[in-house]
C-alpha cells in the first residue's frame, strides 16, 4: 500500500526497532517497550510511521474491521430490531465487523419520542461507535455528536446538514481499512487532486472500510472509485498523473457523448 | 391428645399417606401435607403431624422429616436469588438458585428478567410528584444487571416450558452481589442505581437491591 509522507520503514511483529526511535518519542498503536531489556518492539505488521514530532506507530492495513471506541463508520441498516421501551427502535446495521451494530433511532441529534428518524432496511449511515458494551452486547453506534466531535454545528436530524446521520442515494464501495485511513489524512493525495478537478463529488469515509461515494455523473462516481482504488498501491506524483488521465478520458468520453447526441 | 381439633393421631406423631387424620370442619382444614376427601383429612405425606393455629381455623399440616428436593419449588410471588448469565438487549437471562421459602434449590431454574421489568429509571420516593413520573424510562439491561451478577428477585409467573419471569421493579429488588469489572472486587452498592468498588472507588451502574440491615 502506498506509504504516508512519514513512513519510513516495514515492520513485522516481533521486529526490535529500537535504533530507529528517537530515545523519548511516545509510543503508538503497534510499539511495545519491554522494561526489562529496554528494547522496543514492534507487535503489528505494518508500515512504521511518524505522527507528531515525537510519536512512532505502525501504519497497518488489514481488511478485517475491528470496533473501536468513537471509530467514525459508514454502516448499512440490515434490520429492525424492535421497540428500545423509551419510544424509540433498535435497528442493526452492518459495519463490516464480526456483529451487527446496534443503532437506536433517538440517538440522532434533536430526536425525541415524537420526532426521530424511520430508518429503512438498506440504508446507509454515518455514524460513530458510541459503545462496545463491554463485549457482553452487540457495538452501539450513535448519531449524535461526541467526544471528539468538538468544533462541529449541532444540527437536527430533520435537516441534512448534521455531521451523522443518514448518507442519501450515492454508492458504496468496500475498501480496505488502511486505505480508509490513508483518505482520512488531511494532505491526502488522491482527494485532493479529485478535489482540484472540479467534478462535484462527496465521500464519505468509513475506518470501517467502507466508502460512500456520491457525484452528479455514473461516469465520475466510476472514475473517483478507480482513483481511490488504485492510489492504493502507488506513488503520489503516479496519483496525480492518474487522476489527470482518467478525468481527461472521462470528460472526453462525456464531451464525445453529447456532441453525438447534438447531431 | 389435642382435644379441641379431634384429630386421630397425637400431635408430633409420625403418620404416612393415607392415615385417616380426623374429620374436615369448618375449624379444621387441610394444611401442607394433607388432603381432604369426604368430609375426612387424609395424610398425603410421611412426615409428623402438627396444628398451624390460623386466627379461626386450625390448619392440620404434615411435615416431612427431610429437607425433600420435591419441596423446594417456584411459586408465583415468590422472592428468589438468581445468578445472571448473559445479558441482551431486551432481556436477561438468570438461574434460579435459591427462593425464599424453599431454600436452595436441588437443580438451578432458567429464567428471564425482561427490559420492561426492571424498573424505571425515576426513583420511586416520598418525594416524586406525579409530573415526574411521567417521564420515567426503562433501564437499559445492561446497566442494571451484569453476567455474574447475583439478583434478588420475585417470581412474576411459571412463564413457559423453558423459562420463569422475574421481576426487579420494587426497591428491595435488584443485584445482591456484584464483582467489579476491572479488578473483580466485591462492590458495594452506593446508591440506588451506583455500585462502587471499594478499592479503586470506580462507579458502576447497576439496579442494586436495597441493603436488608
Amino acid at each position: 500500500m502506498a506509504k504516508s509522507a512519514q513512513a519510513t520503514v516495514a515492520v513485522l511483529p516481533g521486529d526490535n526497532v529500537t535504533e530507529r526511535i528517537p530515545l523519548s518519542s511516545k509510543l503508538g498503536t503497534g510499539l511495545r517497550y519491554d522494561a526489562a531489556s529496554q528494547q522496543v518492539y514492534a507487535t503489528l505488521a505494518g508500515w512504521l510511521s511518524q505522527q507528531n514530532k515525537n510519536t512512532y506507530f505502525v501504519q497497518v492495513n488489514l481488511s478485517r474491521y475491528r470496533p473501536r471506541l468513537e471509530d467514525r463508520v459508514v454502516g448499512i441498516v440490515e434490520d429492525r430490531m424492535g421497540q428500545d421501551g423509551n419510544g424509540g427502535d433498535y435497528y442493526r446495521v452492518n459495519i463490516g465487523a464480526s456483529h451487527l451494530a446496534i443503532l437506536s433511532n433517538l440517538s440522532f441529534e434533536g430526536a425525541t419520542k415524537r420526532n426521530k428518524p424511520h430508518l429503512q432496511v438498506g440504508q446507509v449511515v454515518y455514524a460513530r461507535v458510541s459503545s462496545l458494551n463491554e463485549g457482553l452486547l452487540e457495538p452501539s453506534l450513535s448519531c449524535l455528536l461526541g467526544p471528539h466531535d468538538a468544533g462541529m454545528p449541532r444540527k437536527d436530524w430533520m435537516t441534512s446538514e448534521g455531521c451523522y446521520g443518514e448518507l442519501k442515494g450515492g454508492n458504496l464501495i468496500r475498501i480496505s481499512t488502511g486505505l480508509a485511513r490513508q483518505l482520512l489524512q488531511p494532505d491526502n493525495v488522491v482527494l485532493q487532486e479529485l478535489a482540484a478537478a472540479k467534478i462535484e463529488f462527496e465521500v464519505a469515509i468509513g475506518v470501517n472500510g467502507f466508502l460512500w461515494l456520491n457525484s452528479t455523473l455514473p461516469e465520475y462516481t466510476i472514475v473517483i472509485q478507480n482513483a481511490i482504488q488504485n492510489s492504493q498501491v502507488m506513488t503520489d506524483a503516479q496519483i496525480r498523473a492518474m487522476v489527470k488521465s482518467l478525468i481527461y478520458t472521462a470528460k472526453k468520453k462525456l464531451q464525445q457523448d453529447r456532441d453525438a447526441m447534438e447531431d | 391428645m389435642n382435644n379441641n381439633s379431634r384429630l386421630r393421631y397425637e400431635i408430633d406423631s409420625f403418620v404416612v399417606p393415607g392415615d385417616r387424620l380426623g374429620s374436615f370442619f369448618k375449624t379444621t382444614v387441610p394444611g401442607p401435607g394433607t388432603s381432604a376427601r369426604k368430609g375426612h383429612l387424609y395424610a398425603s405425606t410421611a412426615g409428623r403431624l402438627s396444628i398451624q393455629q390460623q386466627e379461626e381455623q386450625s390448619l392440620i399440616t404434615v411435615t416431612p422429616p427431610h429437607d425433600f428436593a420435591s419441596r423446594r419449588v417456584i411459586t408465583v410471588g415468590q422472592i428468589v436469588l438468581a445468578k445472571v448469565d448473559r445479558v441482551s438487549w431486551t432481556q436477561a437471562h438468570v438461574s434460579i438458585f435459591a427462593t425464599e421459602t424453599g431454600g436452595t434449590l436441588q437443580y438451578p431454574a432458567e429464567a428471564i428478567v425482561r427490559r420492561e421489568d426492571i424498573g424505571s429509571t425515576v426513583p420511586v420516593t416520598h418525594t416524586t410528584n406525579t409530573n415526574t413520573a411521567n417521564n420515567k424510562t426503562s433501564w437499559q439491561v445492561i446497566e442494571a444487571v451484569r453476567p455474574g451478577d447475583w439478583i434478588v428477585a420475585r417470581v412474576l409467573s411459571l412463564g413457559d416450558t423453558q423459562r420463569y419471569m422475574l421481576t426487579l421493579a420494587e426497591p428491595q429488588l435488584g443485584v445482591w452481589y456484584a464483582l467489579s469489572a476491572k479488578g473483580g472486587t466485591v462492590m458495594q452498592p452506593k446508591s440506588w442505581n451506583t455500585m462502587v468498588c471499594p478499592k479503586t472507588g470506580v462507579e458502576e451502574s447497576r439496579k442494586c437491591a436495597k441493603p436488608r440491615c
